[in-house]
């Protein structure tokens, strides 16, 4: 039962595909289609945007995007775009579920076992919305969510981490064990002095060294976000947008840099930390 | 004390042996040799000049390079789009078929340097014309792939379809299809 509940909260996630991050393959169609050298690389634009909405599901920004490189395609040359890149709250980290059993058995005191689970993160802002030009108001939308690739790349693990803990698990069982039966024996040999507290010695130090060492696995990314949002949208006339939160908490206005595609990248830790922005000029 | 030295030195031994097994040391092969590997769910490098070859001996075969007023006639290399799952680049196939065509002498290519069509529009911004000549063909295709499932067997069946466009007319004077069928179990692996 222990164990059921240690995977029981990645069972409602949405799964991608193994090993896919949709914000990585967006990135990957985003630079192929602006530093495009020959139809080969458009052609692979055109193929990691189709895969980031089959990701992702309908999309308008998606849709854009593909109709951009389609336009590439056929000598239309990119029109001034900006992309609003949100990076918004914090990765799951890992807790774990720590089974200890007093078996109240004199040759064997305590059996252990602990497993890794996920704590979700939900201190976080939903989304931004994004004002350019005073009156185009837009809203951020889901690119990548890593609740859901590092919950299935742990959900994909767990068989594997099961075993391994339960086999570490009867190995120190067993050291115990053997450690006090050679004790036990010297003793019958009559070779050990003392040998009913050198067995418990040898107890007490095989439990201690059990038990701790009874420890997940906790270590995970702390540093990457919750969700990888994006928008895009015409770079306004006078190159001036206003970015808030959909709380309206945290307000900020950005004057976007010189070139024809540009990134504002917004970072938001939490839903009450002020956002970090910086830019980048794609052409 | 003799035999258990001598049961230490077997044991290491044999796990030296075992670990130095385990590895391949690199090698050079030649693609289309016999040693191949084989992915049920992706195209290999071995596909693409077995789908380029194909497509080459068909197009030769039926006379459409040579229906020009002038030859070599002029191919310009148009999109072939990728109706796959997978990250393909098609250069891998076409780039295949026009250095083939390039070497019977029937055909030549455009250019898609950027560096020489900038040479061409400057001769053409100080003459008011090129010595360029419009392509004669374009060459478009697609390749898809028809994904079968039954238990733990999978089929992927690659299709490259190409046709050869005639840019007078608008009418396809050519079109081949070269299908690479590859089955196997779920995730699988093979060496040829």
């Amino acid at each position: 039962m222990e164990i059921q509940k240690v995977s029981s909260n990645l069972n409602g996630l949405k799964s991608y595909a193994d090993y896919v991050n949709p914000f990585t393959v967006y990135l990957d169609g985003l630079f192929f289609m602006v530093d495009a050298a020959d139809a080969s690389d458009l052609e692979r634009a055109h193929k990691s945007f189709e895969r980031v909405n089959e990701f992702v599901g309908d999309n308008d920004y998606i849709k854009a995007d593909l109709a951009a490189v389609d336009g590439l395609m056929n000598n239309k040359p990119l029109t001034p775009t900006t992309y609003v890149i949100f990076e918004t709250g914090s990765a799951p980290v890992r807790d774990q579920i720590r089974i200890d059993i007093p078996t109240f058995w004199p040759e064997l005191p305590y059996l252990g076992a602990a497993f890794p689970r996920l704590i979700f993160q939900n201190n976080y802002v939903s989304s931004l919305t994004v004002t350019a030009d005073g009156t185009n108001v837009l809203n951020t939308v889901l690119l990548a969510s890593m609740d859901n690739i590092i919950g299935l790349d742990l959900k994909n693990e767990m068989p594997t981490i099961i075993t391994k803990t339960l086999i570490s698990t009867s190995i120190k069982a067993a050291a115990t064990h053997f450690a006090w039966e050679a004790t036990r024996r010297k003793q019958a040999d009559g070779t050990l002095d003392n040998g009913g507290i050198a067995g418990a010695l040898v107890l007490i130090a095989a439990t201690s060294w059990s038990v701790a060492n009874n420890i997940a696995d906790e270590r995970t990314w702390t540093t990457l976000p919750k969700e990888f949002q994006v928008c895009r949208f015409q770079t306004p006339s006078d190159r001036k947008i206003d970015i808030a939160s959909a709380n309206g908490l945290q307000k900020t206005s950005v004057t976007i840099t010189d070139g024809i595609v540009n990134i504002v990248y917004v970072k938001s830790i939490n839903s009450t930390a002020p956002f970090l922005v910086s830019q980048i000029r794609l052409k | 004390m003799k035999h258990k030295a001598i049961h230490l030195l077997f044991v290491a031994f044999s796990v030296v042996c075992i670990i130095a097994g385990c590895g391949t040391p690199a090698h050079y092969v030649k693609t289309g040799d016999a040693e191949q590997i084989i992915n049920v769910g992706q195209l290999n490098i071995q596909d693409y000049p077995a789908a380029a070859h194909d497509a080459i001996t068909n197009l030769l075969a039926s006379g459409a390079l040579d229906r020009v007023a002038t030859p070599p006639a002029v191919l310009y290399v148009s999109r072939i789009i990728n109706d796959t799952g997978l990250q393909i680049d098609p250069d891998l196939l076409t780039k295949k078929i026009s250095i083939a065509l390039h070497n019977t002498g029937k055909a030549v290519t455009t250019t898609t340097d950027s560096t020489t069509k900038g040479l061409i529009e400057k001769d053409i911004f100080l003459n008011g014309s090129s010595a360029g000549r419009m392509p004669d063909f374009t060459l478009s295709g697609k390749i898809t792939d028809i994904y079968d499932r039954a238990g733990n067997t999978t089929r992927h069946t690659y299709s490259f379809q190409l046709s050869l466009n005639d840019t007078k007319t608008g009418n396809q004077v050519w079109e081949g299809e070269t299908e690479i069928g590859k089955q196997g179990t779920r995730a699988s692996v093979g060496v040829w």
